[in-house]
Protein backbone atom coordinates (compact mmCIF):
# COMPACT_ATOMS: atom_id res chain seq x y z
CA UNK A 1 0.00 0.00 0.00
CA UNK A 2 2.74 2.43 1.36
CA UNK A 3 4.85 1.63 -2.02
CA UNK A 4 1.16 2.51 -4.19
CA UNK A 5 0.86 5.46 -2.57
CA UNK A 6 4.49 6.57 -3.12
CA UNK A 7 4.42 5.38 -7.38
CA UNK A 8 1.24 7.27 -7.22
CA UNK A 9 2.43 10.67 -5.85
CA UNK A 10 5.63 10.25 -7.75
CA UNK A 11 3.39 9.89 -10.80
CA UNK A 12 0.85 12.74 -9.85
CA UNK A 13 4.27 15.27 -9.54
CA UNK A 14 5.58 13.92 -13.33
CA UNK A 15 2.34 14.59 -14.30
CA UNK A 16 2.37 18.18 -12.87
CA UNK A 17 5.77 19.15 -14.81
CA UNK A 18 4.45 16.83 -18.18
CA UNK A 19 1.22 18.74 -17.90
CA UNK A 20 3.64 22.40 -17.87
CA UNK A 21 5.98 21.17 -20.48
CA UNK A 22 2.99 20.46 -22.64
CA UNK A 23 0.95 23.41 -22.68
CA UNK A 24 0.40 24.08 -25.85
CA UNK A 25 -0.49 20.75 -27.16
CA UNK A 26 -2.41 19.86 -24.02
CA UNK A 27 -4.57 23.40 -24.60
CA UNK A 28 -5.12 22.19 -28.01
CA UNK A 29 -6.39 18.46 -27.18
CA UNK A 30 -8.55 20.05 -24.66
CA UNK A 31 -9.89 22.60 -27.48
CA UNK A 32 -10.74 19.44 -29.19
CA UNK A 33 -12.37 18.27 -26.80
CA UNK A 34 -10.85 14.70 -27.29
CA UNK A 35 -9.51 12.83 -23.84
CA UNK A 36 -5.92 12.21 -23.48
CA UNK A 37 -4.54 9.26 -21.29
CA UNK A 38 -1.46 7.93 -20.00
CA UNK A 39 0.02 10.85 -18.60
CA UNK A 40 -0.01 9.44 -15.13
CA UNK A 41 1.97 6.96 -16.26
CA UNK A 42 4.66 9.61 -16.29
CA UNK A 43 5.62 9.25 -19.61
CA UNK A 44 4.36 9.41 -23.18
CA UNK A 45 4.64 13.81 -23.94
CA UNK A 46 1.65 14.59 -23.19
CA UNK A 47 -0.64 10.98 -23.21
CA UNK A 48 -2.50 9.39 -26.02
CA UNK A 49 -5.73 11.18 -27.12
CA UNK A 50 -9.16 8.57 -27.87
CA UNK A 51 -9.46 9.23 -31.42
CA UNK A 52 -13.74 7.60 -31.45
CA UNK A 53 -15.61 5.29 -29.51
CA UNK A 54 -18.39 2.73 -29.88
CA UNK A 55 -21.94 4.14 -29.58
CA UNK A 56 -24.80 2.27 -27.64
CA UNK A 57 -27.17 3.32 -30.16
CA UNK A 58 -27.13 2.25 -33.73
CA UNK A 59 -28.34 5.32 -35.29
CA UNK A 60 -26.68 7.93 -32.91
CA UNK A 61 -25.27 10.55 -35.25
CA UNK A 62 -22.87 12.06 -32.47
CA UNK A 63 -20.85 8.85 -32.44
CA UNK A 64 -17.43 9.85 -32.82
CA UNK A 65 -17.94 13.45 -31.95
CA UNK A 66 -16.29 13.87 -28.89
CA UNK A 67 -18.79 16.36 -27.66
CA UNK A 68 -21.64 14.23 -27.64
CA UNK A 69 -20.25 11.08 -26.31
CA UNK A 70 -21.46 9.67 -23.48
CA UNK A 71 -18.43 7.70 -22.10
CA UNK A 72 -16.08 9.87 -21.78
CA UNK A 73 -15.35 12.38 -18.61
CA UNK A 74 -12.75 13.37 -17.10
CA UNK A 75 -13.71 17.24 -15.27
CA UNK A 76 -13.59 15.79 -11.55
CA UNK A 77 -14.23 18.34 -9.49
CA UNK A 78 -15.30 16.84 -6.38
CA UNK A 79 -12.70 19.16 -4.33
CA UNK A 80 -13.75 22.60 -6.11
CA UNK A 81 -17.13 22.26 -4.41
CA UNK A 82 -16.61 22.03 -0.64
CA UNK A 83 -18.96 24.69 0.01
CA UNK A 84 -18.83 28.23 0.18
CA UNK A 85 -16.16 30.20 -1.64
CA UNK A 86 -13.09 27.73 -1.18
CA UNK A 87 -9.56 27.98 -2.77
CA UNK A 88 -8.62 25.58 -5.07
CA UNK A 89 -4.96 25.22 -4.53
CA UNK A 90 -3.51 23.16 -7.51
CA UNK A 91 -0.43 21.85 -5.66
CA UNK A 92 -2.54 21.00 -2.54
CA UNK A 93 -4.69 18.78 -4.65
CA UNK A 94 -1.71 17.53 -6.71
CA UNK A 95 0.34 16.26 -3.10
CA UNK A 96 -3.11 14.88 -1.85
CA UNK A 97 -3.37 12.76 -4.54
CA UNK A 98 -7.22 12.35 -3.61
CA UNK A 99 -7.87 11.69 -7.27
CA UNK A 100 -5.34 9.51 -9.12
CA UNK A 101 -5.84 6.36 -8.63
CA UNK A 102 -2.59 3.86 -9.06
CA UNK A 103 -5.30 1.23 -10.40
CA UNK A 104 -6.57 3.06 -13.19
CA UNK A 105 -3.42 4.02 -14.62
CA UNK A 106 -5.99 5.20 -17.44
CA UNK A 107 -8.52 7.06 -15.56
CA UNK A 108 -10.21 9.48 -17.37
CA UNK A 109 -13.82 8.86 -15.68
CA UNK A 110 -15.06 10.70 -13.38
CA UNK A 111 -12.61 10.22 -10.31
CA UNK A 112 -10.01 11.82 -12.12
CA UNK A 113 -9.12 15.28 -11.20
CA UNK A 114 -8.89 18.25 -13.55
CA UNK A 115 -5.78 19.96 -12.07
CA UNK A 116 -3.22 17.23 -12.12
CA UNK A 117 -3.32 17.63 -15.88
CA UNK A 118 -5.03 21.09 -16.18
CA UNK A 119 -4.31 22.85 -19.44
CA UNK A 120 -2.81 25.84 -17.70
CA UNK A 121 -2.07 27.77 -20.85
CA UNK A 122 -5.32 29.56 -20.41
CA UNK A 123 -3.54 30.98 -17.25
CA UNK A 124 -0.88 32.23 -19.06
CA UNK A 125 -2.51 34.44 -21.84
CA UNK A 126 -7.03 34.70 -21.39
CA UNK A 127 -8.83 32.08 -22.68
CA UNK A 128 -11.14 32.89 -25.66
CA UNK A 129 -14.71 33.18 -24.86
CA UNK A 130 -16.72 29.96 -25.92
CA UNK A 131 -14.03 27.80 -26.04
CA UNK A 132 -14.06 24.38 -23.94
CA UNK A 133 -11.71 22.80 -21.69
CA UNK A 134 -11.75 18.95 -20.64
CA UNK A 135 -10.33 20.68 -17.37
CA UNK A 136 -10.02 23.97 -15.63
CA UNK A 137 -6.22 25.46 -15.27
CA UNK A 138 -4.87 26.26 -12.12
CA UNK A 139 -5.43 28.31 -9.13
CA UNK A 140 -9.02 28.53 -9.89
CA UNK A 141 -12.12 29.89 -7.68
CA UNK A 142 -15.64 29.14 -7.50
CA UNK A 143 -17.60 31.66 -7.00
CA UNK A 144 -21.53 32.06 -7.06
CA UNK A 145 -23.83 34.05 -9.13
CA UNK A 146 -27.54 33.14 -7.89
CA UNK A 147 -27.59 29.38 -7.77
CA UNK A 148 -24.76 29.26 -10.81
CA UNK A 149 -21.47 28.28 -10.17
CA UNK A 150 -18.73 29.89 -11.74
CA UNK A 151 -14.56 29.43 -11.68
CA UNK A 152 -12.15 32.30 -11.57
CA UNK A 153 -9.16 31.24 -12.81
CA UNK A 154 -6.57 34.05 -13.34
CA UNK A 155 -8.38 36.51 -15.88
CA UNK A 156 -10.79 33.99 -16.98
CA UNK A 157 -14.23 32.84 -16.37
CA UNK A 158 -15.06 29.11 -16.46
CA UNK A 159 -18.72 27.59 -16.43
CA UNK A 160 -19.37 23.96 -16.59
CA UNK A 161 -21.53 22.25 -19.21
CA UNK A 162 -22.89 19.35 -20.16
CA UNK A 163 -21.68 18.88 -24.23
CA UNK A 164 -23.68 15.32 -24.48
CA UNK A 165 -23.00 13.83 -21.19
CA UNK A 166 -19.39 15.12 -20.45
CA UNK A 167 -18.95 17.59 -18.43
CA UNK A 168 -16.93 20.46 -20.21
CA UNK A 169 -15.14 23.99 -18.50
CA UNK A 170 -16.78 26.93 -21.21
CA UNK A 171 -14.72 29.95 -20.96
CA UNK A 172 -17.37 32.84 -20.55
CA UNK A 173 -17.53 36.68 -20.03
CA UNK A 174 -17.00 37.69 -16.24
CA UNK A 175 -20.45 37.19 -14.51
CA UNK B 1 -18.60 -22.01 -28.44
CA UNK B 2 -22.31 -23.37 -28.95
CA UNK B 3 -23.22 -20.19 -30.35
CA UNK B 4 -19.67 -20.91 -32.57
CA UNK B 5 -21.39 -24.24 -33.76
CA UNK B 6 -24.63 -23.18 -33.89
CA UNK B 7 -23.33 -20.25 -36.32
CA UNK B 8 -21.31 -22.03 -38.22
CA UNK B 9 -24.48 -24.93 -38.94
CA UNK B 10 -26.39 -21.83 -39.84
CA UNK B 11 -23.97 -20.32 -42.35
CA UNK B 12 -23.42 -23.70 -44.17
CA UNK B 13 -27.18 -23.72 -44.61
CA UNK B 14 -27.64 -20.42 -45.73
CA UNK B 15 -27.45 -19.10 -48.96
CA UNK B 16 -28.02 -15.43 -47.91
CA UNK B 17 -25.44 -15.42 -45.66
CA UNK B 18 -22.85 -16.88 -48.03
CA UNK B 19 -23.83 -14.40 -50.66
CA UNK B 20 -22.82 -11.77 -48.16
CA UNK B 21 -19.36 -13.19 -47.71
CA UNK B 22 -18.98 -13.10 -51.58
CA UNK B 23 -20.10 -10.20 -52.19
CA UNK B 24 -17.22 -6.76 -51.90
CA UNK B 25 -17.24 -5.88 -48.60
CA UNK B 26 -19.53 -3.06 -48.48
CA UNK B 27 -21.71 -1.34 -50.97
CA UNK B 28 -23.70 1.95 -50.17
CA UNK B 29 -26.11 0.98 -53.00
CA UNK B 30 -28.88 -1.03 -51.21
CA UNK B 31 -30.50 -3.57 -52.98
CA UNK B 32 -33.97 -4.99 -51.54
CA UNK B 33 -32.28 -8.51 -52.45
CA UNK B 34 -29.85 -8.14 -49.81
CA UNK B 35 -31.96 -7.47 -47.23
CA UNK B 36 -33.98 -10.64 -45.66
CA UNK B 37 -37.44 -9.86 -45.02
CA UNK B 38 -38.02 -12.37 -42.24
CA UNK B 39 -34.97 -10.40 -40.51
CA UNK B 40 -36.47 -6.92 -41.31
CA UNK B 41 -39.94 -8.22 -39.93
CA UNK B 42 -38.43 -9.22 -36.92
CA UNK B 43 -37.15 -5.62 -36.09
CA UNK B 44 -40.04 -4.51 -36.97
CA UNK B 45 -42.25 -7.24 -34.80
CA UNK B 46 -39.61 -6.38 -31.25
CA UNK B 47 -40.39 -2.21 -31.84
CA UNK B 48 -44.02 -3.30 -31.60
CA UNK B 49 -43.76 -5.49 -28.64
CA UNK B 50 -41.70 -2.93 -27.03
CA UNK B 51 -44.43 -0.12 -27.81
CA UNK B 52 -47.02 -2.15 -26.77
CA UNK B 53 -45.81 -1.87 -23.16
CA UNK B 54 -47.12 0.53 -20.77
CA UNK B 55 -43.83 -0.10 -18.50
CA UNK B 56 -40.65 -1.36 -19.01
CA UNK B 57 -38.04 -2.17 -16.67
CA UNK B 58 -34.67 -3.76 -17.99
CA UNK B 59 -30.86 -3.91 -16.68
CA UNK B 60 -28.26 -4.08 -19.35
CA UNK B 61 -24.86 -5.25 -19.32
CA UNK B 62 -22.41 -3.43 -21.51
CA UNK B 63 -19.57 -3.72 -22.81
CA UNK B 64 -18.07 -0.72 -24.74
CA UNK B 65 -14.78 0.38 -26.61
CA UNK B 66 -12.41 3.36 -27.12
CA UNK B 67 -9.82 3.94 -29.70
CA UNK B 68 -6.40 5.42 -28.81
CA UNK B 69 -4.95 7.44 -31.67
CA UNK B 70 -2.54 4.58 -31.95
CA UNK B 71 -5.35 2.84 -32.57
CA UNK B 72 -5.10 0.54 -29.29
CA UNK B 73 -8.57 -0.29 -28.03
CA UNK B 74 -9.59 -0.20 -24.38
CA UNK B 75 -12.62 -2.00 -22.83
CA UNK B 76 -15.04 -0.61 -20.70
CA UNK B 77 -17.58 -2.63 -18.82
CA UNK B 78 -20.86 -1.41 -16.96
CA UNK B 79 -24.36 -1.44 -16.70
CA UNK B 80 -27.36 0.35 -17.29
CA UNK B 81 -30.67 -0.10 -15.74
CA UNK B 82 -33.97 1.55 -17.47
CA UNK B 83 -37.34 2.26 -16.03
CA UNK B 84 -40.15 3.79 -18.30
CA UNK B 85 -43.84 3.95 -18.27
CA UNK B 86 -45.86 5.70 -20.82
CA UNK B 87 -46.18 8.05 -22.45
CA UNK B 88 -44.01 10.59 -19.95
CA UNK B 89 -41.68 8.79 -17.70
CA UNK B 90 -38.20 7.13 -17.48
CA UNK B 91 -35.21 7.17 -15.14
CA UNK B 92 -32.25 5.51 -16.81
CA UNK B 93 -28.92 4.82 -14.49
CA UNK B 94 -25.58 4.07 -15.95
CA UNK B 95 -22.77 2.86 -14.39
CA UNK B 96 -19.75 2.11 -15.95
CA UNK B 97 -16.11 1.52 -15.21
CA UNK B 98 -15.54 5.15 -15.82
CA UNK B 99 -18.68 7.43 -15.34
CA UNK B 100 -21.94 6.93 -13.77
CA UNK B 101 -24.86 9.27 -14.87
CA UNK B 102 -28.50 9.53 -13.89
CA UNK B 103 -31.18 10.59 -16.50
CA UNK B 104 -34.98 11.57 -15.20
CA UNK B 105 -38.02 12.46 -17.81
CA UNK B 106 -40.77 13.41 -15.45
CA UNK B 107 -43.21 14.52 -18.50
CA UNK B 108 -41.76 18.31 -17.95
CA UNK B 109 -38.36 18.30 -18.20
CA UNK B 110 -35.39 15.50 -18.66
CA UNK B 111 -32.17 15.94 -16.15
CA UNK B 112 -28.78 14.47 -16.03
CA UNK B 113 -27.09 14.28 -13.33
CA UNK B 114 -23.23 12.71 -12.27
CA UNK B 115 -23.61 11.43 -8.46
CA UNK B 116 -19.56 11.75 -8.59
CA UNK B 117 -19.36 14.99 -9.24
CA UNK B 118 -22.58 16.57 -8.38
CA UNK B 119 -23.90 18.28 -11.03
CA UNK B 120 -27.17 17.61 -12.68
CA UNK B 121 -28.56 20.23 -15.19
CA UNK B 122 -32.30 20.11 -16.93
CA UNK B 123 -33.72 21.16 -20.33
CA UNK B 124 -37.70 21.68 -21.08
CA UNK B 125 -38.45 18.45 -22.66
CA UNK B 126 -41.56 17.49 -24.76
CA UNK B 127 -44.63 15.59 -23.07
CA UNK B 128 -43.53 12.25 -24.64
CA UNK B 129 -40.66 9.88 -23.69
CA UNK B 130 -40.26 9.25 -27.85
CA UNK B 131 -40.17 13.08 -28.72
CA UNK B 132 -37.82 13.70 -25.73
CA UNK B 133 -35.25 11.25 -26.65
CA UNK B 134 -35.62 12.76 -30.53
CA UNK B 135 -34.53 16.58 -28.95
CA UNK B 136 -31.66 14.89 -26.39
CA UNK B 137 -30.44 13.38 -29.04
CA UNK B 138 -30.78 16.11 -32.20
CA UNK B 139 -30.13 19.34 -29.60
CA UNK B 140 -28.42 18.02 -26.63
CA UNK B 141 -26.05 15.11 -28.67
CA UNK B 142 -27.00 13.49 -25.51
CA UNK B 143 -27.34 9.38 -25.68
CA UNK B 144 -30.01 7.35 -23.83
CA UNK B 145 -29.53 3.53 -24.01
CA UNK B 146 -31.77 1.65 -25.66
CA UNK B 147 -33.66 4.65 -27.40
CA UNK B 148 -33.59 3.43 -30.73
CA UNK B 149 -35.45 0.23 -30.25
CA UNK B 150 -38.43 1.41 -29.70
CA UNK B 151 -38.61 3.26 -33.42
CA UNK B 152 -38.53 0.10 -35.31
CA UNK B 153 -41.49 -0.34 -37.46
CA UNK B 154 -42.48 3.06 -37.08
CA UNK B 155 -39.68 5.35 -38.32
CA UNK B 156 -38.98 3.58 -42.27
CA UNK B 157 -36.04 5.42 -42.68
CA UNK B 158 -34.41 3.01 -40.28
CA UNK B 159 -35.43 0.34 -42.37
CA UNK B 160 -33.90 2.26 -45.49
CA UNK B 161 -30.92 2.58 -43.73
CA UNK B 162 -29.78 -0.47 -43.71
CA UNK B 163 -28.25 -2.22 -47.28
CA UNK B 164 -27.74 -5.95 -45.40
CA UNK B 165 -29.92 -7.88 -42.87
CA UNK B 166 -29.61 -11.31 -42.81
CA UNK B 167 -30.82 -13.99 -40.35
CA UNK B 168 -27.57 -16.11 -38.73
CA UNK B 169 -29.25 -18.50 -36.44
CA UNK B 170 -30.59 -19.27 -33.13
CA UNK B 171 -28.23 -18.52 -30.02
CA UNK B 172 -29.42 -19.53 -26.50
CA UNK B 173 -29.05 -15.75 -24.56
CA UNK B 174 -29.35 -15.64 -20.77
CA UNK B 175 -31.35 -19.36 -20.97
CA UNK B 176 -33.59 -17.22 -23.49
CA UNK B 177 -34.01 -18.82 -27.52
CA UNK B 178 -33.06 -15.47 -29.14
CA UNK B 179 -32.96 -15.18 -32.83
CA UNK B 180 -29.76 -13.89 -34.30
CA UNK B 181 -29.76 -11.30 -36.76
CA UNK B 182 -26.73 -9.21 -38.72
CA UNK B 183 -27.11 -6.15 -40.35
CA UNK B 184 -25.07 -3.25 -42.43
CA UNK B 185 -25.56 0.22 -43.00
CA UNK B 186 -23.65 3.08 -43.64
CA UNK B 187 -20.28 3.46 -41.21
CA UNK B 188 -21.95 0.49 -38.85
CA UNK B 189 -22.66 -3.22 -38.79
CA UNK B 190 -24.53 -4.40 -35.90
CA UNK B 191 -26.46 -8.06 -34.76
CA UNK B 192 -29.01 -8.27 -32.76
CA UNK B 193 -30.74 -11.44 -30.85
CA UNK B 194 -34.54 -11.05 -30.72
CA UNK B 195 -36.28 -13.71 -28.16
CA UNK B 196 -38.33 -16.34 -29.92
CA UNK B 197 -41.90 -16.71 -29.26
CA UNK B 198 -44.86 -14.85 -28.43
CA UNK B 199 -42.75 -11.76 -26.92
CA UNK B 200 -39.96 -10.76 -28.91
CA UNK B 201 -37.99 -8.07 -26.79
CA UNK B 202 -34.04 -7.48 -27.88
CA UNK B 203 -31.80 -10.17 -26.04
CA UNK B 204 -28.97 -8.79 -27.11
CA UNK B 205 -27.31 -5.94 -29.01
CA UNK B 206 -23.91 -5.48 -30.81
CA UNK B 207 -22.98 -2.46 -32.57
CA UNK B 208 -19.30 -2.45 -34.05
CA UNK B 209 -18.57 1.42 -35.57
CA UNK B 210 -17.03 1.18 -39.44
CA UNK B 211 -16.22 4.95 -38.91
CA UNK B 212 -13.16 3.48 -37.37
CA UNK B 213 -10.70 0.97 -38.90
CA UNK B 214 -10.46 -0.10 -35.48
CA UNK B 215 -13.79 -0.62 -35.14
CA UNK B 216 -15.02 -0.26 -31.89
CA UNK B 217 -17.77 -2.08 -30.63
CA UNK B 218 -20.53 -1.67 -28.05
CA UNK B 219 -22.28 -5.05 -26.62
CA UNK B 220 -25.63 -5.01 -24.28
CA UNK B 221 -27.07 -7.67 -22.98
CA UNK B 222 -30.53 -7.64 -22.21
CA UNK B 223 -31.96 -8.88 -18.61
CA UNK B 224 -35.93 -7.87 -18.92
CA UNK B 225 -37.73 -7.63 -15.55
CA UNK B 226 -41.49 -7.16 -14.80
CA UNK B 227 -42.37 -3.51 -13.68
CA UNK B 228 -43.28 -3.00 -10.51
CA UNK B 229 -46.18 -0.22 -10.42
CA UNK B 230 -44.30 3.37 -11.01
CA UNK B 231 -45.38 6.43 -9.19
CA UNK B 232 -44.82 9.79 -11.88
CA UNK B 233 -43.09 11.32 -8.87
CA UNK B 234 -40.52 8.59 -8.59
CA UNK B 235 -39.57 10.06 -12.43
CA UNK B 236 -38.91 13.47 -10.97
CA UNK B 237 -35.27 14.29 -10.16
CA UNK B 238 -34.99 15.81 -6.49
CA UNK B 239 -31.48 17.18 -6.14
CA UNK B 240 -29.17 15.77 -3.10
CA UNK B 241 -27.34 18.19 -0.92
CA UNK B 242 -24.34 19.51 -2.31
CA UNK B 243 -25.45 19.13 -5.38
CA UNK B 244 -25.02 22.11 -8.63
CA UNK B 245 -27.20 23.04 -10.97
CA UNK B 246 -25.30 23.23 -14.48
CA UNK B 247 -26.21 23.69 -17.66
CA UNK B 248 -26.58 22.42 -21.41
CA UNK B 249 -23.66 23.63 -23.57
CA UNK B 250 -26.41 24.38 -26.41
CA UNK B 251 -28.21 26.49 -23.81
CA UNK B 252 -25.53 27.94 -22.61
CA UNK B 253 -24.52 29.32 -26.14
CA UNK B 254 -28.31 29.90 -27.12
CA UNK B 255 -27.98 32.81 -23.70
CA UNK B 256 -24.88 34.11 -25.10
CA UNK B 257 -26.48 34.69 -28.29
CA UNK B 258 -29.35 36.13 -26.77
CA UNK B 259 -27.70 38.55 -24.56
CA UNK B 260 -25.64 39.62 -27.84
CA UNK B 261 -21.85 38.77 -26.41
Amino acid sequence: MNRTKSISRSIALVSSVLALATLTAAEAMAQRGGGRVGLSRGGGGGGMQVRSRSSSNINFQGNNRSASTRDFNRGGTRDFNRGGNNNVNRNVNINRNVDIDIDNHYDWGDRYHPVARAAAAAVVTAAIVGSYYRYLPSNCVSVYRGTVIYYQCGSSWYQPAYSGSSVQYIVVNAP
Amino acid sequence: MKGFYLLSVAMAFMPIAGAAIAAPAYSSLAQASDRDPEAMQALDRMGEALRKRTAIEVRADITSEEVLTTGQKLQHGGSTHIVARTPNGFQVTIRTDRHQRDIYYDGRKLTLFAPSLGYYASFAAPSTIRETLQVAADKYGLEIPLADMFAWGLDPQLQTRITSAIRVGSDAVNGQNCAHYAMRQAQVDWQIWIREGSDPLPCKLVITSRADPAMPQHTAVYTWIDPKPMETSSFTFTPPAGAHEIVFAPDLAAQAIKRGK
